[in-house]
């Protein structure tokens, strides 16, 4: 578990299963988490490409171009959705309950979204959550069939603040 | 002298002729038989606020617009309901929503949630044509194709479940959701979470109500069962949930408070104004014949206003109620003067109207010159009131001179002390030999006057002469705050021969309009051009896509992820406003386009949010064909500056054609001395307001004509009487004080127009009053 304070650092790989294409997407990269504060998601391979979500909102670069700026004022789902990848990758089953219903088996998390309750339509069937000291493997499975399968790794906690970059660059997203 | 005797004639003969009484006692009957006819059935009261508004507009296609955005604002509201419990709020708006649709007198106006599908469904197959202006700026400008591939690379290889692969087979390029996404939306903080609209401030979850009025928001048949299923509808929600609150905001509920501040206001001043005069009647004349005589011409006055309104307009102005008012404060002086004989040693009542008569038809005629100037300024509403005071002031002044002089048995009394004491103190500067008391008088004028001199500053700004409910204010502030809408009454009228022009040139509008957004003169803008470009931009919009897309575009795409995709196919037609129109998915589209009936010419109006800097906005859209920014504010504004000088060159006018009449009774010296009283009144009360922190502004500059009017009245008075004259005096000062109870109450209303008008009829009555003395002509003079 991630407390309020703490930093979760780590890499991950993204395996993306897209309905009517014929072979899986795979990524690589790095990730950062700060309850309360936001994620970076930092695409490595198979380009480089940097996404920051905020409290303001959601910035996503690809190489020179930035290819979305979401601000949470005009788009307040953003704010949800921060929240539920934050307690996701915290493997916080407190701040899902409010989105899912969490059924836990040993260390697996099962969830359904709640329909009255999402904000927006996300299409999302269900999520496998495997944990061990933290999130070891996300499944999200789509109603029309799509899925990613991610992993993580070199997974360290740290009491240490954000460094300066990290916080001007949550701060800044979407603004 | 000719015109003195011809006027003397003319009232003696209305006095005397036994004809001309029983035809004026016939048409009373008939009016009052008209009047209470119409009472029997209900007077049919009118107020609407837009009446009020000056219909002068040069341009045929400002008027449809300003009238189409008009009606468009007036007939809409918009309800917060909040609670610290979001299913509270919910069941609280639901049941509010509920009770008011009930009554039938709205309907709901806000898209069906299912809408949203809807919208993408119908424009899915055009996704090719329809481009955001950035992508369209990337693909156009820049010429080239990375940014757009670099979306589609962020989406594939994105943070989980963010891509749909469905979507992606058949639009690689993510077109339509970036241009669903730069659809102007009149709130993105509002969430519609299981079915209900919400955004959440304050501590609370507020879920908003909106809808459509079946009726007019100011008619008062319309206005007062709303408000009523309102409050109930409220008042039951609040003993369900006694912390739920409610925010408003819409033009029913200002125009309720309105009218209800105009009645109050009314009613206030006409109660105020009644009391006084009759206090002033029974503590003056000690009997209750004089005061029954007055009433009687006042209410005769009354009646005739009425039926000439009703028969002219089929209906009464709620700002009749207010202005006709202070009618009762002009009908009474006719009534004053004539009994203020009774203070003199003119017993017999012909007698009393033979003195009275000349200064009673120069009075009346001087300030039916004055209404008559009202009735040509730019308000109907202002006509109707004119109209209304001349017929009204007629009937009291035939009441007067026909019917007193027959039925009068009042005796011959001593004035009371008070007004004794009055009349000693008008008249003690202008009987003086020494000239000290007239010098100290006219000098402390001038002074205060010169004080007022660099204060003095005119105002037109229609925003400052309304003072809506501060308390309806502060909700709509709130409203906004809330739920981020901030579109303001300024927009733009983009014109054509046909949709296709229209919103080719709406086109060249927003290519500057996206700028000045960058730039942060606005936030953004509604139009139609947004959600259907034109024929002509969807075929560019094609072509740009195929160009850079096509083959580059792909090209990367599969370079990079090693799968193939392909562009959506073209459709076979353009996409219209019809189609969207016939879909009917948002609200508010199908009214910003109008159609002139008289040249079939399309108009396409484009609403502006968050404006700014208004200034930057009107420079920086000069030039462009066919596209008009309109201020209705603004124009409104202007408008009272050019009325406001009309009224002054009106009261030029009425001192132009008063002066022969003056002349003509009193010679050349004497008759420029009568002018001299009102005239300065005229010119220091607007310094005067100053220094009282009064601008000048339209409604100021039309008091002054009653006031040159009233002015007139008093010097006629005092100069008929030629030397001091107490009986004359006294009327003169009751005429004053009556002026004052009724005009000069206004001061205190809460409206500042109304205000503004008060405070300059006040201030120019005392003026006149304390210098119409000098019409008697100085000591030296009357010597002579």
């Amino acid at each position: 578990m991630v407390g309020t304070g703490q930093i979760l650092r780590g890499r991950f790989i993204q395996e993306r299963r897209l309905q009517g294409f014929g072979k899986p997407l795979l990524s690589e990269g790095r990730f950062t988490l700060a309850p309360g504060q936001g994620l970076i998601w930092q695409l490595e391979h198979p380009f480089a490409s940097l996404l920051a979500i905020g409290p303001h909102g959601l910035t996503q670069r690809v190489g020179d171009n930035e290819t979305l700026r979401l601000n949470v004022a005009q788009l307040p789902f953003l704010d949800t959705l921060r929240q539920v990848f934050e307690s996701a990758l915290s493997g916080s089953s407190t701040g899902l309950n409010a989105l899912f219903i969490v059924h836990q088996e040993a260390d697996v998390m099962e969830l359904t979204p709640r329909p009255s309750t999402m904000q927006v339509e996300w299409r999302i069937q269900r999520l496998r959550v495997r944990l061990g000291r933290f999130v070891d493997e996300v499944e999200i499975w789509k109603e029309n069939g799509d899925a990613d399968l991610l992993h993580f790794r070199e997974q360290v906690l740290q009491d240490s603040p954000l460094e300066k970059e990290e916080q001007a660059l949550l701060s800044a997203a979407g603004s | 002298m000719e015109w003195g005797e011809g006027g003397s004639r003319f009232a003696g003969a209305m006095g005397r002729s036994v004809g001309v009484l029983w035809l004026w006692l016939l048409l009373l009957v008939g009016i009052w038989g008209y009047a209470g006819w119409h009472w029997w059935n209900g007077f049919p009261v009118e107020t609407d606020l837009s009446s009020l508004l000056p219909t002068e507009e040069q341009d045929p296609w400002r008027k449809i617009a300003k009238d189409a955005v008009l009606k468009e604002i007036s007939s809409r509201i918009t309800l917060l309901v909040g609670h610290e419990d979001g299913a509270s709020a919910r069941a609280a708006a639901q049941r509010l929503r509920q009770a008011l649709e009930q009554t039938g007198m709205i309907v709901p106006d806000l898209p069906a949630p299912e809408t949203a599908k809807e919208l993408a469904s119908l424009y899915f197959p055009h996704r090719n044509s329809l481009l955001s202006d950035a992508d369209r700026r990337a693909l156009l400008d820049k010429r080239e194709e990375r940014p757009l591939v670099a979306r589609t690379l962020g989406q594939l290889f994105g943070l989980a479940g963010t891509v749909d692969s469905r979507l992606l087979a058949q639009d690689p390029f993510f077109l339509l959701p970036s241009f669903l996404l730069h659809l102007p939306t009149p709130s993105r903080r509002l969430t519609r979470v299981a079915g209900e609209l919400q955004t959440t401030g304050e501590g609370k979850t507020w879920i908003l109500v909106s809808g459509k009025l079946t009726g007019s928001p100011y008619a008062t048949a319309f206005q007062q069962p709303f408000m009523t299923a309102w409050t109930t509808a409220t008042t039951e929600a609040k003993q369900h949930w006694p912390s739920v609150q409610f925010l408003r905001m819409g033009a029913i509920f200002y125009a309720q408070a309105g009218t209800e501040q105009a009645i109050g206001d009314s009613s206030r001043i006409a109660g105020v104004s009644l009391l006084l005069t009759v206090l002033l009647f029974v503590v003056t004349f000690r009997g209750l014949q004089p005061l029954l005589f007055s009433l009687f011409a006042i209410a005769n006055g009354l009646a005739a206003g009425f039926v000439v309104c009703l028969i002219l307009f089929d209906h009464l102005h709620a700002v009749v109620l207010l202005l006709g008012s202070t009618l009762i404060g002009v009908a009474v002086d006719y009534s004053l003067f004539y009994f203020t004989q009774s203070f003199s040693t003119r017993a017999a009542p012909a007698a009393r109207l033979a003195k009275t008569q000349v200064g009673l038809l120069l009075g009346m005629l001087t300030t039916l010159l004055g209404y008559a100037c009202l009735a040509v300024s730019p308000f109907p509403g202002l006509y109707q009131a004119a109209l209304f005071s001349m017929a009204g002031l007629l009937a009291s002044f035939l009441t007067v001179v026909i019917l007193f002089p027959r039925w009068d048995r009042t005796p011959l009394q001593t004035m009371p002390s008070f007004l004794l004491f009055l009349v000693e103190w008008l008249a003690r500067p202008w009987v003086d030999k020494a000239p000290a008391r007239r010098r100290l008088l006219v000098g402390t004028l001038l002074l205060l006057a010169l004080a007022g001199v660099g204060r003095f500053a005119v105002d037109d700004d229609i925003r400052r002469q309304q003072q809506p409910s501060p308390l309806l204010q502060e909700e709509q502030k709130r409203v906004q705050q809330l739920t981020g809408w901030g579109q303001t009454t300024q927009f733009f009228l983009v014109e054509g021969k046909d949709d296709e022009e229209a919103l080719q040139r709406q086109e060249s509008l927003a290519d500057r309009l996206f700028q000045m957004v960058a730039d942060g003169v606005l936030e953004s803008w509604f139009g139609t051009a947004r959600f259907v470009p034109s024929r002509h931009r969807q075929e560019e919009n094609r072509q740009l896509v195929s160009a850079r897309l096509g083959s580059a575009g792909l090209a990367a795409l599969h370079e990079q992820t090693g799968l193939t995709f392909v562009l959506p196919p073209t459709p076979p037609h353009y996409l219209t406003l019809d189609h969207l129109f016939a879909a009917g998915t948002i609200p508010l589209l199908r009214e910003t386009r109008l159609q002139d009936p008289d040249t079939g010419r399309i108009g396409h109006l484009i609403f502006l949010v968050g404006l700014q800097q208004v200034e930057s906005l009107r420079r920086g859209t000069e030039g462009l064909e066919g596209v008009r920014f309109v201020d209705p504010s603004a124009d409104f504004s202007t408008l009272l500056g050019r009325y406001r000088e009309r009224a002054l060159v009106l009261l030029s006018l009425a001192v132009l054609l008063t002066m022969p009449m003056l002349i003509g009774r009193y010679g050349w010296r004497q008759g420029l001395r009568a002018m001299l009283p009102p005239l300065t009144s005229c010119v220091l009360t607007p310094f005067l307001l100053a220094l009282v922190g009064i601008p000048f502004s339209f409604f100021s500059a039309i008091a002054l004509v009653l006031v040159f009017s009233a002015g007139i009245d008093y010097t006629v008075f005092c100069a008929e009487a030629g030397y001091p004259d107490p009986p004359m005096l006294a009327g003169v000062c009751l005429a004053a004080l009556t002026a004052l109870f009724s005009f000069g109450l206004l001061a205190w209303s809460q409206t500042a127009a109304m205000q503004a008008f008060g405070g300059a009829m006040f201030i120019g009555v005392v003026i006149a009053l304390l210098l119409a003395p000098a019409a008697m002509g100085t000591p030296r003079s009357r010597d002579a």
